[in-house]
């Protein structure tokens, strides 16, 4: 029952499998060296015409040609397109690494902000150009909607549960996980499947342009001449489950959510307000969910878009959350290697700080030149080893969507 | 305290192809009867598609002149729409910041209208492609709109997913009530007409109507006051190899209670008088039987087989039976 | 007031039509400011929505924007813009 609900306290919240793909690659091994290393995955769109487009270049992921086995049917597998692959293939990977059992009460909680978008293009494209030819226009409306992806993985991996899609623009994989994470936290799952996914496409490319937000050349998140954002796509999925279940089955913990606070930034729908108020607030709430202050904080991974406004918005607000401790903060935007991946991003993120704690490194933006003066924060440019014990990744988007996690290094 | 404490329905708020407001709403409900249809031109055919559309209202809604509102989507004036009016009088404290008030928006298409036409001049020329357009397809700008015309900076999520996602918001809603993450929740579920939508519901359900509009229900956890009290959410059954429909909408079914006849509320009964609308069916299902029970008649059961996602129900009750049930059993505890 | 400028009204109405204004053609002055506190209220999407009518209905490309923000003050100035690049 979703309602009443029984269950009262607090559970500690853990990460038992974890599955990713982006354009450094598909599994943990190879993004983390990408991350680790700072590498930077971007090449002119293939995916679709960009000729009359102001920006030409994007974080395209290499799907491989086979998915996974999976129990759907092979009529259906060759129905998917991008991003249904894309999320699949990472919840496979943290379905196997979990080790968990199929049962019919696993919630699946994603993020997304264009679903299969690419279905949608073909269907109009086609109800414009062939009205009369029906016969894949089904398949098309069926596997464009957000709903059938979650429900093509609970029947690629044999079970069953309420599937949530959480569409809050960029924020949207970050309150997934965040919303699974309090599910678990208060009791109300034992386990769920999370994460949030997005396939580059035309409609959402074409839509960046038009607001001049893309850059011509791969982005600089913080840097002083940054003139917009870069496109990614990409997927990843955790297996978060209660501390006690997991230390029960002996499971591998890859690391622990310890915050997650959200909020509204009600000042334009495209443009943040300067002083950063709403991204405070998820910070602030955050770090008082997980009971940390920002002196224990040991790395954050921005949202940091590259846009002239998200930056200036996020370091005003970082700096303020940090105050004296702003100095020595090591910050780095990732969206420097793979771009900006909408509705994955949250998830993605948050998955770069469970690689940065379990295998101690900053994850650099080699691509800096000059940082911007609004930076307080030591932006992390070279590769660096440390000792890392807590992590943050903040994301806000359109709309005013905020959400930040906090997450500790498991020992 | 033992358990969590009850969830209270303070407001509820309609838009749709009956009128604008909850009244014209439970006028058509009670009549029973499917509502006139229109007739939507689509490229390529000479027979229409027959849908329901919002009749323009009798006088302009003041919050369209709220500069957020200027180009915004029609699913999103119905959704500020729905959502000020079962918000009510409390809209001031919200307002003034004195109430924190959480936002669950609900689409199954969102701004599906100026998707379509935007890419349509995408595939004319990207390079003239509106931009004023883009940033309004985000499917939670409408969630966007209302947070900034209410002034609520506090949790907003917007769900995605077929009618059943209405009830997953009201969960959600109770949920953040119970961890004081909020003091307040207004949960909408909304929808617009567009022919690309009409036409793709026409592949898989000839006859079924396309209609537009909003349903919202407004929520708190004090007693006084209130139309009703949440009785009870199913959990959500999913239709997914393991489970498929039939066996989805029978274990919904097993969880509900059972109900007076009369005080079983369906979303098919509202696909019948006003057509589908996904999420704002749900929603105006829901607003039907909570709108009964503050007039007086027994708990409501409102039941949702959804399309293609998910079986999911619920129980309206009375303000004050489950508190005086609550007040005996934890009278019983003590004793 | 001197009879309105063909051009001028013209713009004012690809203005109401392009940014869905709630206010009429006519109700917007010859040189009042449409950006910024006490103008018309428009911000930076309606901006480049202005650029994009422009180049769909005038052919004027404005490329950068310092150059838009100089010619879009108001429906006066967008007048010369055009004016200029018909070459009047």
């Amino acid at each position: 029952m979703l309602f009443p609900r029984t269950q009262t306290g607090s559970r500690r919240v853990v990460v038992t499998g974890a599955g990713i793909v982006t354009a450094l690659g598909a599994g943990w091994a190879a993004n983390a060296a990408g991350f680790r290393a700072g590498r930077t995955a971007f090449r002119p769109v293939t995916l679709f015409d960009v000729s009359r487009q102001r920006a030409k270049i994007a974080a395209e992921t290499d799907l491989p040609m086979r998915l996974p086995p999976s129990s759907l049917s092979p009529n259906h597998a060759k129905r998917l397109a991008r991003a249904s692959k894309m999320l699949l293939l990472a919840a496979h990977q943290a379905w196997t690494q979990s080790g968990w059992r199929a049962q019919d009460d696993l919630p699946v909680v994603v993020g997304t902000t264009s679903g299969e978008m690419s279905l949608g293009e073909t269907y109009l494209r086609d109800g414009l150009a062939f009205p009369r030819a029906r016969r894949h226009q089904p398949s098309r409306v069926t596997h464009y909607q957000a709903q059938q992806q979650g429900l093509d993985v609970c029947s690629a991996l044999g079970f069953s549960g309420p599937i949530t899609i959480i569409s809050n623009a960029c924020a949207s994989g970050a309150n997934a996980i965040g919303h699974a994470s309090d599910l678990i936290r208060r009791g109300r799952s034992e386990r769920v499947l999370a994460g949030g996914y997005d396939a580059l496409s035309q409609l959402t490319f074409a839509g960046f342009d038009s607001l001049q937000a893309l850059s011509a050349a791969p982005c600089r998140p913080f840097d002083a001449a940054r003139d917009g954002l870069t496109l990614g796509e990409g997927a990843a999925v955790l297996a978060l489950e209660s501390a006690d279940v997991a230390r029960r089955r002996g499971a591998e913990i890859l690391g622990e959510i310890i915050g997650y606070g959200a909020a509204t930034d009600t000042h334009h729908l495209t443009q943040p307000h300067p002083e950063g108020r709403a991204a405070l607030a998820a910070m602030n709430a955050a770090c008082l969910c997980a009971r940390i202050t920002p002196e224990e904080v040991d790395y954050i991974n921005a949202h940091g878009t590259a846009t002239p406004q998200n930056d200036a918005t996020e370091a005003a607000a970082i700096n303020r959350w940090a105050g004296a401790t702003a100095s020595k903060m090591p910050v780095s935007s990732t969206k420097s290697s793979i771009g900006h991946l909408l509705g994955a991003a949250g998830a993605v993120e948050a998955l770069v700080c469970l690689m940065a704690l379990r295998e101690q490194f900053f994850p650099p933006q080699t691509s800096l030149e000059q940082a911007d003066a609004a930076c307080r924060f030591q932006i992390v440019r070279q590769p660096r080893d440390g000792r890392l014990q807590v992590a943050m990744s903040n994301s806000f988007g359109f709309g005013g969507a905020n959400a930040t996690l906090i997450f500790r290094r498991w020992q | 305290m033992n358990g969590a404490p009850g969830i209270f329905v303070h407001g509820t708020g309609a838009v749709s192809p009956a009128g604008w407001g909850v009244e014209k709403l439970c006028g058509a409900w009670r009549e029973n009867h499917p509502l006139p249809v229109q007739e939507l031109a689509r490229p390529g055919w000479d027979s229409k598609l027959k849908v329901r559309h919002v009749p323009p209202p009798a006088t302009r809604p003041e919050f369209l002149a709220h500069p957020r509102l200027r180009r915004s989507t029609a699913v999103a004036q119905y959704t500020v729409a729905a959502a000020l009016e079962a918000i009510g009088a409390d809209a001031a404290e919200i307002r003034s910041g004195q109430l924190q008030l959480g936002v669950v928006v609900c689409v199954l298409s969102g701004g599906v209208t100026y998707s379509r036409r935007f890419y349509e001049e995408v595939l004319r020329d990207p390079s003239t492609a509106s931009p004023l357009l883009f940033p309004e397809t985000v499917f939670n700008s409408p969630a966007s709109h209302l947070a900034s015309f209410i002034n609520s900076d506090a949790l907003n999520y917007t769900l995605v997913g077929d009618g059943g996602a209405f009830l997953q918001g009201l969960a959600l809603a109770a949920d953040w009530l119970a961890d004081e993450r909020v003091n307040a929740c207004v949960v909408v579920g909304a929808e617009e007409n567009d022919w690309i939508v009409s036409d793709a519901l026409d592949l898989f359900a000839h006859e079924t109507v396309h209609a537009a509009g909003a349903g919202a229900i407004y929520l708190k956890t004090a007693a006084s006051g209130a139309a009703a009290e949440l009785g009870r959410i199913t959990d959500a059954f999913s239709f997914t190899g393991r489970q498929n429909r039939a066996e989805a909408v029978r274990q919904m079914r097993a969880q509900l209670p059972a109900c007076a006849p009369g005080g079983l509320f369906s979303i098919e009964q509202a696909r019948a008088i006003f057509g589908e609308a996904f999420t704002a069916s749900a929603a105006w299902t829901c607003v039907a039987a909570c709108e009964a029970v503050r007039r007086g008649k027994a708990p409501s059961v409102v039941s949702v087989p959804g399309r293609h996602q998910q079986a999911i129900g619920a129980q309206f009750v009375k303000a004050n039976d489950l508190a005086c049930a609550r007040r005996d059993k934890s009278a019983a505890c003590a004793a | 007031m001197n009879d309105p400028d063909p051009l001028n009204s013209q713009i004012k109405e690809m203005l109401v039509e392009n940014l869905m204004l709630q206010t009429t053609a006519a109700e917007i002055g010859d040189d009042q400011p449409l950006f910024g506190p006490g103008s018309l209220g428009l911000d930076s999407v309606d901006a480049l929505q202005i650029v994009v009518a422009l180049e769909k209905n005038y052919g004027l490309k404005i490329s950068n924007p310092q150059a838009a923000k100089k010619a879009l003050q108001t429906v006066n100035a967008i007048a010369a813009a055009i004016r200029e690049h018909q070459g009047k």
